[in-house]
């Protein structure tokens, strides 16, 4: 007997069932054949749309209000990175003052795009984290690259217990005169170079940056070489807006700047009256 | 496994390469790291030496691929302390494929070749799949690349078929650099027709006298 994959049957009164901690393998029952082990003569749940398990417990299945892409890189003397500030809802612009990037501790900045309340989640895991860190009270501090570990190990151990934290992470700092910036992505996949993106920084921002980075840009170009990614990605990815902030960490410590919007062109003689032509059939 | 989309693996391409000599092994891996039909760095090691006389060399999802550089090398260094010794290549070779049936119900999707020398100084090289199958040969391939590399491997090494009696050795006649020029020419020829293969080949020797590291370019397209 097939029972459709959204339908879950739900013991009458009883809800604690055994620890899903104390099943043999890693892996949890697949959904079908916990519907089909309790289909006698119990009730039939119909779930829409989310992974309610016999304890009540939800995990995260698609995202819901978003950041679209994150770019960094290095330069002379730190490393540089910028985000839009929005927060979209699906194709709905919502919130158009979300902060996505952040300073951790001392020495690293950590910018996000993906689900917004999975960032904030990871915030207040980072907050425990620097916060322990700190009592130690020994002098030293977590730097970037132990940040970006952690970070990586929290993703891809979510991603093991089928509840990831939706998001694609952008991890830069400077310790000790060392320059570091990375990636973690929504499975675990992780990596580090002179210069990254998310999302469709990927596809638009990683080009330029592959054919204008430097190891010696001093923080202008830099900042003019990211507003020419900043502004590609403005024009072709349609959840970007024109709000921006650029957050820059060197050895003395963290900058995050204040928001503000690139000026683009539009007078191209193809938008000039444009329901021109608009009476036909095509 | 409730796979909603398969969102949690990715394949992240790459090809790794290993030989074994009489008194030598060759592991060589890409160093590209892709996603989709983007690539995140072409910059990234996929080799990890685990002991001293034996290196893994892996191609699939990076995320699994790093967690089991680690979860070994935990081990390993479990079994130093406790043992005094490091591991031989057999050994660790078990290990692993133990480490990988663990998980055989939620897998590593990795895709791993382990290379070494034996208890007697040969050349070693076992090959396995996601699920911990693991078998002692001569040379082998896996990831991306594999397919257009294995048949090229099979013609100039021209190992013998396992089921001969009585058995013949598998390790390759080839010398030391014979060996090594043969994996540059695989990986080259690879590259041109795989486009998850390329950038740079990260080639490790590894003999009597320790494991010496090659960097060789490769197309960037």
């Amino acid at each position: 007997m097939l029972v459709p994959f959204n339908y879950y049957t739900v013991p009458p009164r009883q809800r604690a069932l055994a620890n899903p901690k104390h099943r043999p393998c890693s892996a949890p029952l697949p959904l079908e054949r916990r519907a089909i082990h309790r289909a006698n003569g119990m009730e039939m749940v119909a779930v829409k749309d989310s992974a309610i398990s016999e304890n009540g417990t939800e995990r995260t299945l698609y995202p819901y209000v978003t950041g679209t892409s994150v770019i960094g890189m290095k330069y002379k003397d730190g490393v540089i990175l910028a985000a839009d500030m929005g927060g979209s809802y699906g194709s709905t612009l919502r919130y158009k003052s979300v902060e996505r990037i952040k300073h951790i501790g001392k020495h690293s900045l950590l910018g996000a795009s993906g689900e917004i309340s999975d960032f904030q989640e990871i915030l207040r895991y980072l907050d425990e984290l620097i916060l322990y860190d700190n009592m130690w009270d020994d002098g030293n501090s977590l730097g970037p690259k132990e940040v970006h570990n952690y970070l990586t190990r929290v993703m891809y151990n979510r991603r093991n217990k089928f509840n990831p934290l939706w998001n694609s992470l952008v991890l830069g700092g400077v310790k000790n005169g060392q320059k570091y910036l990375g990636m973690v992505g929504m499975i675990g996949t992780h990596f580090e170079d002179n210069h990254v993106a998310t999302g469709f920084g990927n596809h638009l921002a990683r080009p330029i940056l592959r054919a204008e980075w430097r190891e010696d840009l001093s923080f202008e170009e830099a900042v003019k070489l990211l507003e020419k990614c900043l502004l590609v990605l403005l024009y072709r990815d349609r959840s970007a807006i024109n709000k921006f902030q650029i957050a820059k960490i060197t050895e003395e410590g963290v900058t995050i700047s204040q928001p503000y919007a690139l000026k683009t062109y539009w007078g191209f003689s193809a938008f000039q009256n444009p329901s021109k032509g608009v009476e036909g059939s095509w | 496994m409730a796979l909603r989309g398969n969102w949690m693996y990715e394949n992240n391409g790459g090809t790794c390469v290993a030989i074994a000599g009489a008194d030598y092994c060759v592991i060589a891996a890409d160093t590209r790291l892709s996603v989709g039909y983007s690539i995140y760095t072409r910059d990234y090691s996929k080799i990890c030496k685990l002991a001293d006389k034996c290196v893994m060399a892996s191609s699939g999802f990076q995320g699994d691929l790093k967690a089991l550089q680690k979860n070994l090398a935990a081990k390993h260094l479990i079994y130093q302390h406790q043992h005094n010794k490091q591991m031989s290549c057999p050994a660790m070779a078990q290990l692993l494929s133990n480490t990988l049936y663990y998980k055989r119900f939620f897998p590593y999707y990795t895709f791993n070749i382990l290379g070494g020398l034996d208890s007697d100084e040969k050349g070693c090289v076992f090959t396995y799949d996601a699920v911990g199958s693991y078998e002692r040969v001569g040379y082998s391939a896996h990831g991306t690349g594999a397919g257009l590399i294995i048949p090229v491997l099979d013609n100039q090494l021209k190992s013998p078929s396992p089921l001969l009696l009585p058995a013949k050795d598998a390790v390759t006649p080839l010398s030391e650099m014979e060996a090594v020029d043969l994996v540059k020419d695989v990986f080259a020829s690879a590259t041109e027709r795989d486009i998850y293969t390329g950038d740079k080949v990260e080639i490790l020797v590894i003999n009597a006298s320790g494991i010496r590291q090659e960097l060789m370019e490769l197309r960037k397209d």
